[in-house]
């Protein structure tokens, strides 16, 4: 894979025209549009891509929609806390900003998340299925999911400590980056490609 | 990329519909819908869901998804003959030389939304944290992967109600492209109680039992359930002599970038997504025997689906949603519906679309209204999702 362009966001990131957005969703849109900022994309071509990829989601939208039951009832939640509480959301946010139309795929997994987004999208890019992805690794810190690290065995692959922020990258077909055999942190991993 | 045919040698299944492939078919030959209220947890939300009756009841709903999966997935490696079913940790893979991964579409599973646990958080007063650790074994994937000391990889994919389907297209992306030669792939989830709250916020959860294209159709019931299906490339198969299901032929996918939680009116990105899917095993619009349709009775599903497969479709092609005797089971719904895509190519028979009385005149096309025998050979099975997903996959009968 060949790497086009990258760019981050952390939680105080201002984006226009996303206004009900969730956090977890404006830095995955804001660091995406960032990645892709040198690029105009068609609406006609299914071949640009996204994949998402994160741990734990946007926990922080879940329990907000926790709070919601508790304090009113199951009748009377929000409807947006619960649409954006959906993992696919800030996929669905990228996609409608930048004008993607091809795949999109939000993945979680406790162990290497992004790496698990990498080895994807190389099969996607080798396979012919995309031309262009835009790769982003979101996560949000949450005090109940600190307060659980401090108190839970965590499997061995999800014990990192969870940071804030969202971090995409623009790929191609290429050869320039191999994918390592563990990333430890998303972040520093992209910061340094 | 390996040009080699990918071939379905097992399958696994548990909803409402039974806890096996025989239960299955034999309450959709009955046409059984099994619709019951809500009793898993407390709730305020009085609509029919559709639940898988033999489990029990345990205290933390997480792991119900696990459960789920785990039968489902146990079914499916045994028909493929990876286990057996009274030696299930016995594998007869030779784990060295063949590369195994799994791939789970789901919902629940990937939220930590134990209420309890969270009420003592606010409240300071936090008693246990195994809600955390059932949390952590809803990365199905994963677990299932320690459990099977199969080398991987193994995701969770999180394109809500898609995510069964979308599954089954990363496995057939790992296949072709050598990274795996056994890809167990599907979908899990369970009844609870927070998108019981937050489908009923959007107003699309119907009182009554769902109707899917019907004219009175007025919203969806939630189900839950699991599927699996084992994935090999075609030498791989043949060499262990497994026994050939169904070929999966092809898998396309494309995002409408219209609306959070509306799929776009033209129905541009689900007709994309055929296309591609049909274009990429080279067959066209008229080679498609029969539709297992998304098909979740929202005013907004239906129709969408019903204008792209008028449009694109030929009277001939029969379309079935099996939502009627399921509900709809998100995560694991694509998952479900290709199961019994692959069981209807099987046994050459599709059960009557439940729920359907009158044609919408604003879609102009009935479903299959009786049980129907008849000759198929490509099945077509398509999701549409949160997000504006809108997922194909294509199964031909062996």
């Amino acid at each position: 894979m060949n790497l086009l362009g990258k760019g981050f966001a952390d939680k105080n990131t201002k984006i226009k025209g996303i206004r009900r957005a969730d956090i977890f969703t404006k830095m995955a849109v804001s660091a995406s549009n960032k990645a892709c900022s040198e690029f105009e994309f068609n609406n006609e071509d299914t071949k640009i891509s996204i994949i998402v990829a994160t741990l734990f989601g946007p926990h922080v939208t879940t329990f907000k929609f926790l709070d919601n039951l508790l304090d009113y009832s199951d009748s009377g939640v929000s409807p947006t806390t619960f649409s954006h509480s959906v993992h696919n959301a800030a996929a669905s946010y990228i996609a409608v900003s930048l004008g993607i139309r091809g795949q999109s795929l939000t993945i979680t997994s406790f162990n290497d998340p992004l790496k698990q987004a990498l080895i994807l999208a190389d099969a996607w890019l080798e396979f012919d299925q995309a031309k262009k992805i835009v790769v982003c690794y979101v996560e949000e810190e949450s005090d109940p999911m600190v307060s659980a690290h401090e108190h839970c065995t965590f499997p061995s692959y999800a014990k990192n400590k969870i940071y804030t922020g969202a971090a995409s990258i623009l790929l191609e077909k290429g050869s320039t980056i191999k994918i390592p055999g563990k990333i430890l942190n998303p972040f520093i991993y992209i910061e340094e490609l | 990329m390996n040009d080699e045919k990918i071939f379905i040698t097992g399958m696994g299944i548990i909803s409402a519909l039974g806890n096996s492939m025989d239960e299955t078919f034999k309450s959709l030959t009955a046409n059984k819908v099994n619709d019951s209220k809500i009793d898993l947890f407390e709730c305020d939300i009085d609509k029919p869901v559709f639940k898988a009756d033999f489990l029990n009841k345990t205290s933390n709903l997480t792991m119900r998804t696990k459960e789920l999966a785990d039968i489902a997935f146990k079914q499916a490696l045994v028909q493929a003959q990876i286990i057996d079913s009274d030696k299930p940790g016995f594998c007869r893979l030779d784990l060295n030389n063949l590369r195994v991964g799994i791939c789970c579409g789901t919902t629940v599973a990937s939220q930590l939304n134990d209420i309890e646990f969270y009420r003592q958080f606010r409240a300071g007063a936090v008693k246990s944290y195994d809600p955390v650790k059932h949390y952590l074994s809803g990365d199905i994937s994963q677990a299932l992967l320690l459990e099977h000391n199969f080398s991987g990889p193994g995701v969770n994919v999180v394109n809500a109600c898609s995510s069964g389907t979308d599954a089954i297209g990363v496995a057939m992306s790992w296949i072709k492209t050598g990274i795996c030669d056994i890809v167990i792939a599907g979908g899990a989830d369970e009844l609870n109680r927070v998108p019981v709250a937050g489908f009923n916020s959007l107003g699309i959860l119907s009182d009554s039992v769902c109707k899917p294209f019907d004219k009175n159709r007025d919203g969806l019931n939630l189900g839950e359930g699991a599927a699996f299906i084992v994935l090999e490339k075609e030498s791989t198969a043949i060499a262990r002599k497994a026994s050939i299901l169904s070929e999966c032929c092809s898998y396309a996918t494309a995002v409408d970038g219209y609306h959070l939680t509306a799929p776009r009116p033209d129905g541009q990105g689900l007709k994309t997504a055929i296309s591609k899917a049909l274009l990429n095993n080279d067959l066209c619009a008229k080679d498609i025997d029969f539709i297992n349709a998304h098909g979740t009775a929202t005013k907004n599903n239906d129709h969408v689906e019903g204008l792209v497969f008028k449009n694109m479709f030929s009277q001939q092609t029969k379309i079935f949603s099996i939502k009627g005797y399921t509900g709809h089971t998100l995560g694991a719904a694509g998952a479900i519906d290709a199961v019994i895509t692959i069981l209807s190519l099987q046994k050459q028979w599709l059960p009557m679309n439940a729920g359907f009385s009158q044609e919408d005149p604003k879609i102009a096309f009935s479903p299959v209204t009786k049980n129907t025998s008849f000759k198929a050979e490509y099945a077509l099975s398509t999701s549409l999702a949160f997000g504006g997903q809108n997922s194909a996959v294509i199964f031909r009968r062996v």
